[in-house]
């Protein structure tokens, strides 16, 4: 090996002989100090490889001997870097191209905004590039989840907006809030759900509805105000132009609340006997090798359960930015799976009814709303099933701005 | 003269007589490599047959595809299959 990369380092050139005193040749050129390698004689002469600085020094024996010297081929680094070094220019335009896409590389090159229904685009741009969030600019500037908790900040629209980079590529994902719909009502304020209005305060805007009034989904309950535009209205001629004062713009949107009582239910239905799929607790763990698509399981190669739930994962390397090694180590948990037979009295059955209804109706409430009274109603049950309502009143603001 | 003395102290000496000598080294390593020490010059050479010139007369290799593998001054190193390895000259040298 070391002796072959010497060679190469060194350099080698193969050459053909032709004449009579080949032998002497060879001697001749001994004598000047040449070092002949894999020397081969033929019917049509002698063909022999020698280092780069000796193949000048066979000049005098071959004139001596009379033999012609013709170079076959040239092997090793000095002509490779020969080579390279007539083609600068080529070497130059390809280290250019790598810098450059490896600079590039580490740029944002383009933006993009999705899931915005009601928030323009451009608005969303235009706030990101205040945050420095723009494109042409180095990846590593950029702070990505501080520009998103702050435009999260400036949009009250949206209810969550995620900045993901993928390479140069920079997506701003945004989840709008929802609203009810209704059109022509921007500023208003309009009931979230249907409920039951008892307290109203109107801070700006004109009120529609009542204390005691029930309300549907989308009803206006406070109108915003109408800006009034005086046009017949002119400065005095004799009136002194004083600097103004800042003056705030009237902003034309309604302003207060509107709390009322929301009634949720939810129902749930729960049989006396059921069979049930359920894991039972019992694992066994194996773990094997995985190569390309291929698995070799070293150890737990089939299921030791019947009836399983299979949990795989794959543990591999990441080597070099988004290269794997090939071989991967695969460890699957089998979870055994038994059926259950289960027999349930009435009373258990509304207890369990119960539970899964009351777990669902919560996810339904309003965040923060107060709740005033919770029913639980066993509704009238056919063929063994046991049929629960759980029904909540809630006291909670209804009062919300609506999507255009 | 000196070669004479050498030798001669080499004898009393007991030194081995490629030390003392000054005559060919030949290791064969199974029978495709060769190298040959302390030769004079190479008088002919082919695909089948290597004559060297050496203190001792005339050496002579017998065998398929021999290549040198190496040319040095006081080394040769043979590659191919040997058959035989003669000293055509007999008993005539010194």
């Amino acid at each position: 090996m070391i002796a072959r990369f010497r060679e190469f380092w060194h350099g080698r050139v193969l050459f053909a002989a032709r004449g009579n005193q080949l032998a002497r040749f060879v001697n001749e050129g001994i004598q000047d100090g040449v070092v002949f390698y894999k020397t081969q004689k033929s019917e049509r002469g002698l063909r022999a490889q020698v280092q780069i600085k000796d193949f000048a020094r066979l000049r005098r024996a071959a004139r001596v001997t009379h033999t012609r010297v013709r170079i076959l081929a040239k092997y090793g680094w000095p002509f490779v870097a020969a080579r390279w070094w007539r083609r600068k220019s080529l070497l130059a335009g390809i280290l250019i191209i790598g810098i450059t896409l490896a600079s590039l590389s580490q740029m944002i090159l383009s933006i993009s905004v999705s899931g915005n229904t009601t928030i323009p685009s451009q608005q969303i741009f235009d706030s990101a590039e205040k945050l420095g969030l723009k494109t042409w600019i180095w990846q590593s500037e950029v702070d990505l989840p501080k520009v998103s908790k702050a435009l999260v900040e400036q949009f009250p629209d949206a209810a969550w907006i995620g900045v993901d980079r993928q390479g140069t590529r920079v997506e701003i994902k945004v989840v709008q809030k929802i609203r009810p719909q209704v059109p022509g009502e921007a500023g208003s304020l309009v009931a979230s759900k249907a409920g039951l209005i008892q307290e109203l305060m109107v801070i700006q805007g004109t009120p529609i509805v009542h204390e005691g009034e029930t309300v549907k989904a989308g009803q206006v309950l406070i109108k915003a105000p109408d800006i009034i535009e005086n046009a017949s209205a002119k400065p005095k001629p004799d009136a002194v132009s004083k600097p103004k004062q800042s003056i705030p713009q009237p902003v034309p949107a309604a302003k207060g609340f509107a709390r009322g009582r929301v009634w949720y239910s939810t129902e749930a239905t729960i049989p006396l006997v059921e069979d049930k799929v359920e894991e039972s607790g019992r694992i066994a763990k194996g773990w094997g090798i995985k190569f390309g698509s291929r698995v070799i399981m070293v150890t737990t190669p089939e299921s030791p359960y019947p009836q399983v739930n299979q949990e795989v994962k794959n543990h591999s390397w990441l080597i070099w930015r988004n290269w794997r090694f090939p071989v991967e180590v695969v460890s699957i948990n089998y979870k055994e799976l038994s059926t259950v037979h289960l027999e349930r009295t009435q009373a258990e059955a509304r207890s369990v009814a119960e539970e899964l209804a009351r777990a669902d109706v919560h996810k339904k409430i309003t965040p923060g709303a107060n709740i005033l009274e919770e029913t639980v109603r066993v509704l009238p049950q056919s063929g063994g099933v046991e049929r629960v309502r759980v029904e909540v009143e809630a006291y909670e603001d209804l009062a919300v701005y609506p999507n255009p | 003269m000196f070669d004479k003395l050498s030798k001669n102290v080499g004898e009393v000496l007991d030194f081995p007589p490629d030390v003392a000598g000054n005559g060919p080294r030949i290791t064969i390593t199974g029978r495709h490599e060769i190298l040959v020490e302390n030769y004079l010059e190479i008088v002919e050479f082919t695909e089948e047959e290597i004559h060297l010139n050496t203190t001792e007369g005339e050496l002579s290799f017998t065998g398929k595809g021999f290549v040198l593998n190496a040319v040095l001054a006081t080394e040769l190193r043979i590659g191919g299959e040997l058959i035989s390895l003669t000293y055509p000259g007999g008993s005539e040298t010194r």
